[in-house]
């Protein structure tokens, strides 16, 4: 409750910041929430080297997941992200993302920095890309503090949901599909029936505190 | 602080859950040989003997709720953690300082261990009893036994480690992330009222 409230003027605080200072120095620092745009130019590079670049992506509805392949929360979720994935390539213009932006994950000494990802990414048989956010950019900008922790934005790149995947690690417990039914909801042009909640899981091991 | 994480961070998630459940009977059998060898050695050893590995009390939101508005101490301190988190493994070390500091001290504190929230499977009680006791955290033991939506909604975890102080079963201050051990006595100030 009290998070909420909090999250709700930040918004509010947010949304009167972004009318007036959209061009101005520091404005890159603001953590977006529900309601915010992620920047056009923001762009990361997921393991096989390709650009993912926001504005490219307007159109589609976008999942994306704070994800690691150490975390036995983010593991314990694999299977349903998989499952969703699975089902989001059969509609059209919704795409999921992971983002990997542990830093205790890479290894920028090594001949592939992302032999570890790629390695899990195989064993495991995701198929979806798994972005790399090395410094960060894309974790500080959200505010995204867990792996898993997943937002969803619309065609227009707005956020529409953050949080958790659903309401409960252990699939059998799970009563609520949270970045399901904002997904159901965005593609009947619908508001997501909720659009904040809080994620459980391991806290993202940044660049600065590794 | 890195170089504080453990020899035994995990690289790989598969590794690590089949290693823990590899190890929890080895590191009982090392409990007893230890157990063993400080009293054979009695009191030539050059330090106080280890303390014994500690019970885990299965809780579940309701039972955890109870615990904290039965317990007889003045102040409650939960802290929820789990044995794959390194930042809560790095804390913990300042915990048992301030719990021993403030033991007899109408203060509490409870190390709720969050592993089966999330998979049954992982590790027993007894293997979260023995791993606390192989990393030196003396304290308390709890393991979560309802699942990671009802730590969510009841005790408002995220992102772990998670600290809570309640003064007479209220809550009064709580901190997501690490915490020092003079974060903590300042919780536990206020919560006395001063």
């Amino acid at each position: 409750m009290r998070t909420s409230v909090l999250l709700s003027l930040a918004a509010g605080l947010a949304a009167a910041l972004s009318l007036t200072s959209a061009a101005r120095p520091g404005e890159d620092k603001k953590v977006l929430d529900v309601g915010d745009t992620i920047p056009a130019e923001t762009m990361l590079r997921d393991v096989d080297g390709k650009e993912h670049r926001f504005g490219d992506l307007r159109g589609k509805i976008v999942v994306l997941d704070f994800w690691s392949i150490s975390c036995p929360v983010s593991v314990a979720y694999e299977e349903r992200f998989k499952a969703f994935h699975a089902d989001l390539q059969k509609m059209e213009n919704v795409v999921l993302l992971a983002i990997d932006a542990n830093a205790t994950e890479v290894d920028l000494e090594a001949e592939d920095p992302y032999a570890r990802i790629k390695a899990y990414r195989k064993k495991a048989e995701v198929r979806f890309p798994v972005l790399v956010d090395l410094d960060n950019v894309l974790a500080d900008r959200l505010g995204a503090q867990t792996t898993p922790h997943v937002y969803v934005l619309d065609k227009e790149g707005v956020i529409r949901y953050q949080g958790s995947f659903d309401d409960e690690a252990k699939p059998e417990k799970v009563t609520k599909q949270y970045a399901r039914d904002a997904v159901d909801a965005l593609r009947r042009g619908e508001k997501p029936p909720v659009e904040r909640t809080k994620a459980f899981g391991c806290s993202i091991k940044r660049k600065k505190s590794a | 602080m890195s170089g504080a994480s453990g020899p035994r961070s995990p690289r790989d998630p598969r590794e690590s859950a089949a290693g823990r459940r590899e190890r929890a009977p080895r590191g009982r059998a090392l409990a007893v040989a230890l157990a063993l060898a400080a009293g054979a050695c009695g009191g030539s050893a050059p330090s106080a003997p280890p303390p014994a590995p500690r019970p885990v009390e299965l809780l579940d939101a309701a039972a955890l709720r109870a615990r904290v508005e039965g317990s007889a101490a003045e102040v409650v301190v939960l802290n929820f953690w789990a044995t794959w988190c390194i930042p809560c493994l790095e804390e913990m070390p300042g915990l048992v300082a301030v719990s021993r500091e403030l033991a007899g001290d109408g203060v509490e504190l409870l190390a709720v261990c969050m592993d089966i929230a999330y998979d049954d499977g992982v590790l027993t009680p007894e293997g979260i009893s023995a791993f606390a006791h192989r990393r030196g955290i003396d304290l308390p033991l709890a393991a979560f036994t309802d699942g990671t939506g009802a730590a969510v909604a009841e005790f408002d975890v995220g992102a772990l480690p998670h600290t809570s102080v309640y003064s007479r079963g209220r809550l009064v201050g709580d901190r997501e992330g690490q915490i020092t051990p003079d974060e903590l006595r300042a919780l536990i100030r206020t919560a006395r009222g001063g």
